[in-house]
């Protein structure tokens, strides 16, 4: 257990959105977003705005203004005696769980409110970049002069790397996509549900060789939220309260000069995270693995030891990952296909833990579930895999 | 290649400018840890093995082999390259050990493969930036 005192008690998700007016989609800033996500997490659990003490919120990519946490918890009226903020991309989500349940098991708040929004189409914004670019830095500095093309082109790299020296092939690959965009047919909250076959995977355009147009996520506006409180106020709800059991996270792995391209922080995250827990990966009935790209779902697999290096092509080929098969995987959707909300992408894989842990997941309930692997990573780093990796592994609570 | 293309800003980072001085005169240097003597890229305030800040510049024979590379098939980031495209960018092994970002020059696109061997060569693209970019041997 990684805080005694502290259990999840409530999620929030809100639908997605492209702002496309024109097909009656919503329209909303970032701060909408971010109200209708603690509304629907408050109303989740059961418990009254007025007794959440503390707010974990993140820094949204889209532009904000200054001491944006304050001002949020401003505009959305919350008066807390703990604010804090995370600014780590796909890390955001797992890294304010961590965060909220410290901060109840030390007692410095009883009930904290954890959100995530963001809003790639932005109502301000007129066909702009999904992300703004870096004003400094070393991306502005030495990749974009260059031609570096964003994400899409970085972890093309990273799969260029994977597939020469493993043999990994995108048909492998598209077991993923094609398996969580199943799951996504059955979640009402994911913005594509039509079917996704094998041959439909390959045959999509060319982006970023050896990257396609169906390897890439869905950008979409969105918020969601979780509640974080100690076992007392818990035990007076009538929500089913979900552990923290175990934690681990990497920044900047690898700081030498020609780093493995292949490998993610999360092969130094999750055995942290496992032994916290006292589990091995087979213990688990889920991953939510943080998937901007098949490739990175699959390299995750092999850090978190459901199979060796470079063999993460065939083990999802072998292994069954639909939510009624032997290890399911991104029972959302995941961001591939339920869509990413900015840099609050991770919390469509970790709200999604915690709903199936609280038997909450309908029609793709994973039976039984009672305990999964949440990871999150982020941060496009220069010379080697993601600069970010955590992992947390929840459990079903007492009844 | 459009004009309005973004570019490095020499002055960002005073630790980095002998990279952009060097780049202009047509040489490639990178930073040597004085104390410990590990070589770096990109410029940092400190070196990543032992945390000294005292450097040496050091002018590198231009060498390497391809890390990894992507072609890339459509513009995402930088609309200003899409008359390049396709083009090949990725990152290059130097002789002398740190990986750089680089876009391929000349590149035979059918032919590139990762551990090729590559030459640097330089790429002036305004009055005070010279980038340098590497050709398959």
């Amino acid at each position: 257990m990684v805080a005694e005192d502290a259990v999840v008690v409530g999620i929030g998700e809100t639908e997605k959105s492209r702002a496309r007016a024109d097909l009656g989609e919503p329209v909303m800033s970032v701060e909408q977003y971010f109200a209708r996500a603690a509304k629907l997490t408050l109303d989740d659990a059961g418990i009254e705005k007025d007794t959440v003490d503390g707010l974990g919120v993140i820094n949204a990519a889209v532009e904000t203004p200054f001491t944006y946490p304050a001002k949020l918890a401003e505009t959305l009226g919350f008066e807390v005696d703990y604010l804090f903020s995370e600014d780590l991309g796909g890390v955001n989500a797992t890294s304010l769980l961590v965060q909220a349940a410290i901060s109840v098991d030390a007692g410095i708040a009883d009930t904290v409110l954890c959100l995530g929004a963001d809003t790639p189409y932005a109502p301000s914004a007129e066909g702009g970049d999904l992300f703004p670019r870096d004003p400094r830095g070393p991306t502005a500095q030495y990749t974009h002069p260059f031609g570096d093309q964003g994400p899409n082109a970085s972890i093309a790299l990273v799969q260029t790397a994977h597939q020469n020296a493993y043999g990994t092939t995108r048909e492998q690959l598209g077991q993923i996509a094609v398996a969580q965009r199943h799951h996504a047919s059955l979640n009402y909250l994911a913005y594509f549900d039509e079917k996704l076959d094998l041959e439909t995977y390959l045959a999509s355009d060319p982006v970023a060789d050896p990257v396609h147009l169906h390897d890439c996520v869905i950008p979409v506006n969105a918020g969601y939220g979780f509640i974080v409180t100690n076992r007392n106020r818990a035990q007076s709800l009538d929500a089913p309260a979900v552990e923290l059991a175990g934690y681990g996270a990497r920044h900047n792995p690898e700081p030498v000069n020609q780093p493995d391209m292949t490998t993610t922080g999360v092969v130094d995250a999750a055995p942290t995270a496992l032994d916290k827990a006292g589990i091995e990966p087979d213990d688990a009935d889920f991953v939510q693995a943080y998937d901007d790209y098949p490739i990175i779902v699959a390299m995750q697999l092999e850090d978190i030891g459901f199979c060796a290096k470079g063999e993460g092509g065939e083990f999802v080929e072998q292994t069954g990952l639909r939510y009624d098969e032997k290890l399911p995987l991104n029972t959302s959707g995941g961001q591939l296909s339920a869509g990413q909300a900015g840099v609050a992408g991770g919390f469509d894989g970790l709200v999604e833990g915690i709903r199936q842990l609280q038997g909450a997941a309908g029609q793709r309930q994973i039976p039984d579930a009672a305990r999964g692997i949440v990871t999150g990573v982020g941060g496009i780093a220069y010379g080697k895999n993601l600069l970010s990796s955590a992992v947390a592994v929840l459990e079903r609570g007492e009844p | 290649m459009s004009d309005d293309r973004v570019l490095p800003d020499i002055d960002a980072e005073p630790y980095a400018r002998p990279l952009w001085e060097a780049a202009q005169e047509e040489r490639l240097v990178i930073q040597q840890c004085a104390p410990c003597s590990q070589a770096q890229f990109y410029p940092r305030p400190l070196c990543q093995q032992c945390g000294a800040a005292e450097f040496d510049w050091v002018e590198v024979a231009g060498t390497g082999t391809i890390a990894s590379y992507t072609v890339i098939r459509r513009t995402v980031a930088l609309p200003e390259f899409a008359d390049e495209i396709p083009y090949a960018v990725g990152y290059v092994d130097l002789s002398e050990g740190p990986r750089i970002y680089t876009r391929f020059a000349d590149c035979d696109l059918e032919a590139i493969e990762i551990g090729q061997e590559v030459q640097v060569t330089f790429e002036p693209v305004s009055d005070d930036v010279t980038l340098p970019l590497f050709q398959q041997r």
